[in-house]
């Protein structure tokens, strides 16, 4: 017998953080088999439905009511469970427990802090213009993490920052390291003399962590957000990035790490990058050469070619003692391969991509389209395979960005909220077609406390269900990690590699090697449009 | 100011000062602000 007991508690705000920590201990109480405490967002809405918890209560929620929803064994449980919710929310709301009130605006916080110099600001993408702005002209400089931030405002903001010689990382930033110091997301490294310009998060995290498996370290890595390099704003934190980078004396080689740029955009940055006096690696994803770069810039075709070169170029400066790595990347094992793809059956022949990071799902179709010819994808290489991102496909390769927004609308992003991507794994599952589940496993500040943790279970119903229908589902993932990570890489390492996950060096690595297995080593003639 | 996850990682990198806003989305009548809201999730 199970009860259900839903409630909506109109305009009560938390962020999604909180609000699944809230989920997750609910979740663990005795007797209590669902819970779930969300914003009302439509998203959240409709996989509330999914689970089971419908009618007019949470039709009529809108985006700043919050819904907790709780199924258990017996009616105490729920009630105890309700009892429970009341209190994480009374102790995340109330300053009160804190010997001094926090302050209630930027303007307060401003007043009083007088040397503070930069600002992390998360809330919700229609508020966040009006704060970045209150920021820069107080003369921080801005971490922007919201996303939802309309281009104009974008190109406002950061004129403004250019204006008054200050950085804003942002909006949709996921990743910065700066003066060692991460920024949202990010991994823990050592410092050196790679510096980083990226508009892209996971870009940067898996660049800097392949360095710092290679013994050689970060000085800086400025995220510049998603769109900086589109003509619309036209790359203006991007060159701003490439110019403090010159001038930083612990900085002797720049990589540039974006999707392939504006036209306009991609010949102004190739000219400041051209010159630098440093040597710059340019990364934008797919793009080998370009006749605007002049010979400081090499180009790399994915992210962890773009880290061997930079390793490459430091070797040859020579100046560095690399630092003690003891982190050993395993090599790509051919008979693993070999074994995966011997297994699968005779229907199974695409491979499902199923990332927390849009980059590195990016990067997944430049190193497989060669190898599988049409990848569809919600960011697609080619405009004619753009698919919505839940959509469902019984056939076809698929790459499927699930931090984009229409995942994660009042919810935590993918790197730390597993939950869409366990169900998405699930629905791969039952589907004859399917050979290889493709993952990217983030580690590092911000992210999923136990990656392994959650996935282990969901790969093991996953693996088994194929199994009962006389098939067999591989799984090829990714972790990227340092050895510093609070996850423990090593831990993180071991547990998939007992579940049978074939993990690879890198991005790039594991996006090849799913698309051999799939494959099955077959030498294929497709034909690509260009 | 936002997600407070993010506060708490910079305390455990010894960030010499970390200031928390209390920050909440603005209480109003604003027509305009209510209609942004409720692209949020119809």
């Amino acid at each position: 017998m199970s009860v259900r007991r839903l409630e909506v508690r109109k305009e009560n705000y938390r962020d999604s953080i909180t609000m699944l920590r809230i989920s997750n201990e609910l979740g663990k109480l005795e007797g209590v088999t669902q819970a779930a405490a969300v914003m009302g967002t439509q998203l959240n809405r409709k996989i509330l439905k999914d689970l089971g918890f419908s009618g007019p209560d949470v039709e009529s929620a809108k985006a700043d009511d919050m819904i907790i929803a709780i199924e258990a064994n017996e009616q105490k449980f729920v009630d105890r469970a309700f009892g429970r919710a009341n209190e994480l929310l009374s102790t995340t709301s109330s300053a009160g427990v804190l010997a001094k009130p926090l302050p209630k605006s930027l303007e307060a916080a401003i007043a009083q802090t007088p040397d503070a110099n930069m600002v992390v600001i998360s809330v919700p993408g229609q508020f966040a213009k009006r704060e970045a702005q209150k920021a820069l002209t107080s003369g921080l400089n801005v971490f922007l993490f919201s996303s939802n931030v309309s281009v104009e405002d974008e190109l406002e903001l950061k004129q403004l920052a250019l204006s008054r010689n200050l950085l804003i990382m942002g909006p949709d930033c996921g990743t910065s390291i700066i003066n060692n110091t991460v920024l949202g997301f990010g991994n823990v490294l050592h410092s050196g003399p790679v510096g980083i310009v990226s508009a892209s998060g996971t870009g940067l995290q898996q660049v800097s962590t392949l360095l710092d498996s290679a013994g050689i370290g970060v000085s800086h890595g400025i995220g510049t957000g998603g769109n900086d390099v589109s003509d619309k704003v036209g790359g203006l934190m991007m060159m701003k990035g490439i110019e403090l980078l010159d001038h930083d004396p612990s900085t002797k080689v720049i990589v540039l790490i974006s999707k392939p740029p504006g036209e306009r955009t991609a010949r102004k940055v190739l000219e400041v990058a051209s010159g630098c006096s440093k040597p710059v690696i340019v990364n934008f994803l797919g793009l080998k050469e370009h006749s605007e770069a002049g010979t400081s810039c090499t180009f790399a075709l994915t992210l962890d070619e773009a880290a061997a070169i930079a390793a490459k170029k430091i070797e040859e400066i020579g100046t560095y003692a690399k630092i003690d790595s003891n982190g050993k990347r395993p090599l790509i094992d051919e008979n693993i391969i070999v074994s995966e793809s011997l297994r699968l059956s005779p229907s199974q022949r695409y491979v499902r991509g199923l990332y927390s990071g849009g980059t590195l799902c990016y990067e997944a179709q430049v190193v497989m389209r060669p190898m599988l010819g049409e990848i569809r994808s919600n960011v697609p290489l080619v405009k004619a395979m753009r698919i919505a991102g839940d959509q469902d496909f019984p056939e076809g390769h698929l790459c499927i960005d699930m931090g984009a927004e229409e995942f994660v609308v009042g919810r935590a992003h993918p790197m730390i909220d597993y939950t869409l991507r366990k169900l998405r794994i699930m629905g791969e599952a039952k589907k004859r077609t399917v050979a290889v589940i493709l993952l990217d496993v983030l580690l590092g500040y911000g992210s999923n406390p136990d990656p392994a943790s959650e996935l282990v279970p969901v790969i093991a119903e996953a693996k088994n269900l194929a199994e009962q229908d006389g098939r067999y589902l591989s799984f090829v993932a990714s972790i990227i990690g340092t050895n510093g990570d609070p996850q423990g890489l090593e831990r993180q390492t071991r547990m998939l590699r007992d579940a049978r996950v074939v993990l690879e060096p890198s991005n790039a690595a594991a996006a090849r090697s799913a698309a051999r297995i799939a494959l099955r080593g077959m030498a294929q003639e497709v034909s690509v449009r260009a | 100011m936002g997600v407070s996850t993010f506060a708490d990682d910079l305390e455990k990198q010894g960030v010499k000062k970390v200031v928390r806003v209390d920050w909440k989305p603005p209480a109003t009548d604003d027509e305009e602000i209510l209609e942004l809201l409720d692209k949020l999730g119809p």
